[in-house]
Formats: C-alpha cells, structure tokens, sequence
C-alpha cells in the first residue's frame, strides 16, 4: 500500500502536507516529567494492550522500543512516524497506520500523541483522522480532561486542545529571494511559528517549512485551524507569484538549474544529503512550473525521495551499517532507481 | 469540598504546607487564594512579566532573593505528584493532572497572556459512560449550565478586549443555550 508522502494531494505544488497532532495524557498517571520508569512501563504496557484490542486499529502495526534498534528508530523518525522526542526516550511504544498516515505515540511528553498526516493542503481530513482516533482512544483510557482549561498537557504551551496543526511547505522562491525571514518574524502576531524541516536554523536544504499554530486554548479546533489556514494560503500564493517572477524575468535560468540538477540527481555516483536536498528542491520547483510536463507534475511526489535519502532509512534499505562515502554512494544509487525518467 | 476560608465556594486549590516539619493540608478557592496572597500576585504575576521568562526559570531566579520561609507560595505542594511551586516555576511544565489544579489559578493571567484566553472551547471530552448512567436529562442540564458559565466569560473577555463580533456570537449562544433549558 502507497504511504501518503509517495502521493501528491491539493495544491501539492507549495504543500507538502498537511499534518495535525493531538496531545492527551492519561488521568491517573502522572505527567511525564513526573513518572518514574516503572509506572512508565506499566502505563505503555496497560494503554497499548487496551488499543491492540480496538477493532479499528486492528490492521495497525504496534511497535515496542524494547524490540526495536536504533536504526528502526531513527528511520521512524525520518518518516515522521515518530517524533524525535519519543525516539530518544527509553520506553515507548505505539502504533502506525498501514499508510503511516496515522499513528499513536505512547509516553511521548504527554502520554499519547496521535498524528495524521494527509497530503497536500487538506488540514480539514488531517484533523478528522487524528480526531476520530482520539475519540477511539478516549473511550478506552480515561484522559486528563479539565472543565476550563480543556485536555491537560505537560507544558502549558499545548493546553486546551492539545492540538498543533501544521503545514509542510516547499518555498524555494520566498526563501530564494530572503523574503522568507521578514515572513517568518512577522507570524507571531498570528499564533503562528515556521520553522525549517531539514537543517537547523537559518539554513534550510531543500526549501521545505513548517507553519504550525501556537496557541492551543481558548480557540476550538475549527478556529485554530481556520487561522492556520488563512495565513499558509497567503503564503502560498506569495510563493506562486515569486515563482512566476522568477520565470517571467529568468526563465532560461530557472530552466537551467531545473533540468542541470535533474541531470546531477540523475548521473551522480555520490551525494551529500545536503546537495541532494538543493537539488531535489530544485528539480521539484522545476515540476510545479510545469518544465517536464503536465504529466509529471501532478503524478510525481518528490518528497518521497527527500525522505528516502535521509541516512537511516537508506541505511535500512541497505540492511547494513554504511560509512560516509558508503552513504552517498547509496543515496546517488537510490535517487537514480526512483527518480522518474524525462521525455 | 468547601473552600475553608469562606465556607461558601468550591475549593479549587489544595496545597500541602509544610512549616518547620509541621505538615498541614489546606483547600481553598482561588478567590480566597488571591485576597490571601495579594503582595505575591502582583508582584510574581504582574502584567510586565513576560511569559517566556517564566518557561525559562528566569522567573523563578527573580524570585532567590525572597525569604523562602515566610514565603507562602514556596509551601505549595501538589499532593499528588509532589510537584512544589519553586520547582513548577522553574521547569515551567506541570507533574500531573492534578497541578492544574494546584497552580493553574495561580497563573491565569499567564495562560491568559500565552493564549489569549484561559479557557478552553474546543473539543470536549466525556469518558465513556458506564452501563448504568444516571438521568440523561439531568447531565445535560449541567453541561449547558456549566457552558453558559464558560460562555459568559469569553464573552466578558471579548468585552475587554474590544472583539464586539465575538462578543456578539458568544451573546447569541448563551441566548440559546438558556432558551434551551
């Protein structure tokens, strides 16, 4: 079955994703910060045997840290299937949806995190699935809810609904032009936060944000969401007008640099995970404009070889433990087997 | 359970103290809790105090030099994580469900500052319901009485804050619900 970052969906020219995440802790055990490992362990053994019991989880597949090496781990993380703070705890389990669209972190900073991950700009389905299996999960365990401030959180940055929506983002044009930190320092205002998917800072490789809502009470879902929506739709259109500049005013250089890096990603015997997501930007900005073809446009997710570089899932694919150069060996050969040919 | 200072409210804070060894348990409401502790709100909780310093400790580094003796915010335990208030203001998280009850009306104005509210509108939960449920009827009652509460103050805060088409929304419910019962 094709997992949801191996398809395109709405406006899948700038949105990557859409994705929502639901934090709830479980009323009669302590918060993470408090829970000492014996009561952790008997918290994820309880919660995970009641939810490997639901009928509608049944064709899930559960996950123990206790079975899982660190390469499992981390190549989960790069998936997104879990989070990087769950990966670097000691005891954790959970379950993945077969697309990994869905999936349920147990003892994450809150005792459960539920994700749904949906393609493209469709924050309306990514809440509906993370919220149908918060109504499932709620009926099994008993949450920490409270009358005024809502479901309770570790950090009082996610009280309330527990919920963070947000949008993956590919902005090559905004970020290329350094529109991008004016934009940024400006979303506060809103509740909102953008922050860079790969790389760490100012430095993004690859052109791919996030734009997630801050506030988490006081705002129903709906309204939340509404808010997040508004804000990434301008976004977006300010991406597509700095992408049609571009074209309009260098459109024998903008064709230069998409069709040279499809010819790097597509004859490179070894690449740097950094040079690979520039290119890979680059190649897919090239796709949204419509240089290859309407065809490919539409049909091709790109983001699936964004992750599919990343260095554990390669490693995982390899079944072995890889040294650098081995690496960007492999990462040239998997870009290669995937990327799809040109007419 | 009461709130043992007016006998007359619900009492939403429950804290541990603890004097010179001596242990005694206490359950106030908040509304008692701030006349108690007036100087400590406005100084601890004043309107320039940024919320981030707060998340970050400094709050709490502001506050070494108080004599932590008399200091009756230092004697806030949480009865059931054990979570004191030296050690909330400084993690900045809370130890369990229960804290929110312990310290969350020791900090609206931060919550209200952080989201712009400091009440909750969103999803609600209801565990499922056991077998033998008591009157429908009467559970809903409740629920639309305790809206209503909520209601009124958003709307009162919407009232504040100048936000007349909130407000106007949140009027029109409260007219509903009530029409309802």
């Amino acid at each position: 079955m094709a997992r949801w970052f191996e398809n395109n969906g709405p406006d899948s020219d700038v949105v990557i994703s859409s994705r929502v995440r639901l934090a709830r802790n479980i009323r009669d055990y302590n918060f993470s910060l408090k829970l000492d490992e014996k009561s952790a362990s008997d918290m994820i053994d309880k919660t995970m045997t009641e939810l490997s019991g639901c009928a509608e989880f049944a064709d899930y597949t559960g996950y123990n840290f206790k079975d899982l090496n660190e390469y499992q781990k981390h190549a989960m993380e790069e998936r997104h299937t879990i989070s990087r703070f769950l990966m670097e705890q000691k005891y954790a389990a959970g379950l993945v949806s077969p697309e990994e669209d869905v999936s349920v972190m147990i003892n994450e900073e809150d005792h459960i995190r539920i994700q749904s991950f949906v393609s493209g700009r469709d924050m309306k389905s990514a809440y509906h699935k993370a919220s149908s299996a918060d109504d499932i999960i709620g009926r099994h365990v008993p949450y920490a809810y409270h009358e005024k401030y809502g479901y309770l959180t570790t950090c009082l940055s996610s009280v309330g609904t527990g919920m963070r929506a947000s949008y993956m983002l590919h902005l090559p044009a905004l970020s290329g032009t350094g529109q991008l930190a004016g934009i940024m320092s400006e979303l506060g205002r809103f509740g909102l936060k953008m922050t860079s998917v790969f790389g760490e800072g100012s430095s993004s490789p690859g052109d791919i944000y996030r734009i997630s809502n801050q506030t988490t009470l006081g705002l129903t879902e709906q309204e939340l969401i509404d808010n997040l929506d508004n804000i990434a739709g301008q976004i977006i259109e300010q991406e597509r007008l700095g992408r049609q500049q571009y074209m309009k005013l260098q459109q024998v250089a903008a064709e230069d640099a998409a069709y040279r890096s499809y010819g790097v990603l597509r004859y490179a015997r070894k690449l740097s995970l950094k040079d690979a997501l520039v290119l890979l930007s680059e190649f897919r900005m090239g796709l949204a404009l419509g240089m290859f073809g309407d065809n490919m446009e539409k049909g091709y997710s790109v983001y699936q070889l964004m992750i599919g570089i990343q260095p554990y899932n390669l490693q995982l694919a390899c079944n072995s433990k890889l040294e650098l150069t081995e690496l960007e060996v492999a990462r040239a050969t998997f870009i290669r087997n995937n990327l799809p040919q040109i007419v | 359970m009461l709130c043992e200072r007016c006998n007359e409210r619900e009492a939403t804070i429950h804290y541990t103290e603890l004097v010179n060894g001596v242990r005694s348990e206490h359950h106030i409401c908040s509304e008692c809790a701030s006349k108690l502790m007036p100087a400590e709100y406005g100084s601890m909780f004043g309107a320039d105090m940024p919320f981030a310093k707060f998340l970050t400790g400094l709050f709490a580094a502001g506050r070494a030099d108080a004599d932590t003796a008399d200091d009756p915010m230092a004697h806030i335990v949480c009865p059931k994580c054990g979570m004191n208030f030296e050690e909330f203001t400084r993690v900045g998280k809370f130890g369990c469900a229960e804290c929110y009850n312990v310290f969350g009306p020791l900090i609206d104005d931060n919550i209200r500052r952080i989201h712009g509210s400091n009440i909750h509108t969103g999803k609600k939960y209801a565990e499922a319901p056991l077998a033998d449920t008591a009157d429908e009827t009467g559970e809903e009652e409740i629920n639309a009485e305790e809206e209503i509460d909520l209601l009124q103050a958003k709307l009162k805060e919407a009232v504040e804050l100048e936000n007349y088409e909130d407000a106007a929304m949140l009027r029109d419910r409260i007219r509903e619900l009530r029409n309802g019962n």
